[in-house]
């Protein structure tokens, strides 16, 4: 069934309808989520929150551009607004992480000494600037073409390629000299 | 100072980490169940205002029945009847006349 279509009926009253949709795209919701907030519990509660929105919020998709990047253009609005509210756990968070008890293979040191490597990788793709960060998390994280990425973030191919650019610049730069 | 492919091994390590996560195999129902619930939510003040509405209405009706029932109501007895259903009193006095006749 089309996309449209399913919109239809579900705006119709076939609610059972928007089972398609959750399952047609909730890995890649996930994926974009977990690209902002980098733990899996947040990241599927986040990924919930985002389709009940979509839902709450179907009849105001006109179908000028697709379902996807309108969907995806919403997961990116939903994390960042849960990171906002969600910045007062981030010390708690990352404490937890670090205690985290050693899966067996490695030596706690090595163990220890990988998470803090990874903290830092997170933290420094967490401290791009908003566009390049987006970019970033669309076009690595979900693999989505430049062109799909321009679309969602309502900007030109050129501009994500520069953002693309840019964001890997300042990644080097960070993990260089952190 | 960190070799440049080294850097991009770690970052593409990472996400390739994070992509992989699994997800809740139950998420789909997790979403359709919470819409259900705020759906359920939506409806319900609606019912929460026809509830007194309900009850009061239940009480008149059940009221209204009972007049109805007890206007409508004939016991359908004669007063042949009557006496006739009195037989059993009758019956007892007479018990009571021959104890006192045995005395």
């Amino acid at each position: 069934m089309q996309e449209t279509v399913l919109i239809q009926s579900i705006l119709d009253g076939h609610t059972a309808g928007f089972n398609v949709l959750v399952k047609k795209y909730e890995a890649s919701v996930f994926r974009i989520v977990m690209g902002y907030v980098h733990q899996k519990e947040d990241a599927e509660d986040i990924t919930q929150e985002v389709f009940v929105k979509v839902y709450q919020s179907l009849s105001s998709f006109q179908g000028r551009s697709s379902f996807s990047t309108w969907l995806f253009r919403i997961a990116v609005h939903v994390s960042l607004n849960a990171l906002q509210k969600r910045k007062r756990r981030t010390l708690w968070s990352m404490t937890a992480a670090l205690l985290q008890l050693p899966s067996g293979n490695k030596s706690p040191e090595q163990e220890l000494s990988e998470k803090a490597e990874k903290s830092q990788l997170r933290h420094a793709i967490d401290a791009l600037p908003e566009k390049q960060r987006m970019a970033f998390i669309l076009s690595r994280y979900e693999e989505l073409p430049q062109r799909e990425v321009a679309l969602i973030m309502d900007v030109s191919e050129g501009a994500v390629e520069q953002l693309l650019l840019r964001a890997k610049e300042n990644l080097k730069k960070k993990l260089h000299h952190p | 100072m960190k070799k440049e492919t080294d850097i991009e091994n770690r970052i593409d390590e990472l996400i390739r980490e994070e992509r992989e996560t699994a997800m809740n195999p139950y998420l789909s129902t997790r979403v359709m169940a919470t819409i259900a619930a705020q759906q359920e939510q939506k409806a319900r003040p609606v019912f929460q205002v026809l509830k007194p509405v309900l009850a009061l209405a239940s009480l008149i009706f059940v009221v209204w029945l009972g007049i109805t029932a007890g206007n409508g109501y004939s016991s359908g007895n004669t007063e042949e009847a009557f006496v006739l259903s009195n037989d059993a009193a009758s019956e007892q006095f007479a018990f009571y006349l021959q104890t006192e006749k045995e005395e």
